[in-house]
């Protein structure tokens, strides 16, 4: 049984992975971890679908069994890919890779990887999924942003938190 | 059944462990291992709890490796939600809009982090390479100073042309 259930899980997220990557081939722009939450789901049930109905029949292991390893897996598949696509480091460190003698001046990572291209890309990420608008050159924060500054905030406070950002 | 949703209540300790550790050690810097110290007491927690209960059945290793996978699952997700929290970017924008009514982008530039200025992020995520060893400054020349940023920056951009992810970052 112990075996079932492992087999089970790895093969899931093996489905997972290999939709995933067709997926993100076919569709362009912003993929965040909602769509990785999908694919894992679709994936999951696919998987326990074809066990149960051609492989395994009864023998095929619960839900409850299988599902906390796989979802373990999806996270820390998930925490790599958010480390990828959105950490300041990493996307220093391939810029570094990419340069001449993997080498630049303070100078050349600002052009090429500039303070306002940062801020704007989030900006209007931000803007794009409603928590700021934009209005006469200012952004505001939106309902649902105020809400959620609010209790980061108060998170600040009972982490003792100083430096943030 | 059972089993797991006790590791999934065990898991709200690890905010309870985190914070009472940051006030009885005080002082800046330690967040981070604090954290970590408060996940191994959580997960210590839930397998203790295990082998007391659980150590007869027949089926105990199933619910181990079940205890030990949603221990590391709740401790990720907490991991990300106190990341976003404390160094969160977008997070951070949104903070100083709020906390400046409004802002145009030069403001949100200026006024990042509560004044300290987008300089002082891009200066403190260059820091903490430097630290790992990845990088090294000398005479104003950033340069990768390890193999493994090599290895880092090859699987990186490998990996974001598989996924067609873009520049990322």
């Amino acid at each position: 049984m112990v075996l079932n259930t492992l087999a089970t899980s790895f093969l899931s997220f093996t489905i997972f992975l290999f939709l995933h990557i067709v997926i993100w081939r076919m569709i362009d722009g912003y993929r965040g971890i909602i769509l990785i939450l999908i694919t894992s789901i679709i994936s999951y049930i696919l998987t326990n679908y074809i066990l149960e109905a051609y492989l395994l029949g009864s023998l095929t292991p619960e839900i409850w069994m299988t599902a906390p390893l796989f979802y373990c897996l999806i996270m820390l598949y998930s925490h790599f890919y958010v480390g990828v696509l959105k950490s300041v480091s990493i996307r220093i460190i391939e810029e570094l890779y990419r340069a001449e003698n993997l080498s630049m001046s303070r100078d050349q990572i600002d052009e090429i990887y500039s303070s306002e291209e940062m801020i704007l890309s989030r900006l209007l990420l931000l803007e794009n999924k409603e928590w700021i608008i934009k209005e006469n050159g200012k952004y505001k924060c939106l309902n649902k942003a105020i809400f959620t500054v609010r209790i980061n905030l108060f998170l600040h406070k009972i982490y003792r938190l100083n430096n943030t950002g | 059944m059972y089993a797991i949703l006790v590791s999934i209540i065990l898991s709200l300790l690890i905010p309870i462990f985190h914070i009472a550790l940051i006030a009885i050690f005080r002082k800046e810097g330690l967040h981070i291992k604090l954290m970590f110290v408060a996940f191994l007491l959580y997960i210590s927690t839930d397998i203790i709890i295990k082998f007391t209960y659980y150590y007869d059945l027949q089926e105990f290793y199933l619910y181990l490796i079940n205890s030990i996978s949603i221990s590391i699952f709740t401790s990720l997700f907490y991991m990300e939600a106190f990341s976003m929290v404390a160094r969160g970017f977008s997070m951070r924008i949104i903070t100083d809009i709020y906390l400046n009514s409004s802002l145009n982008s030069s403001g949100v530039i200026k006024e990042y982090a509560g004044g300290k200025g987008i300089e002082w992020m891009l200066k403190k995520r260059l820091e903490g390479i430097q630290n790992l060893g990845f990088i090294s400054e000398r005479g104003g020349a950033i340069k990768i100073s390890s193999k493994n940023a090599i290895y880092i920056a090859r699987i990186s951009l490998f990996y974001k042309s598989i996924l067609k992810l873009g520049k990322g970052g």
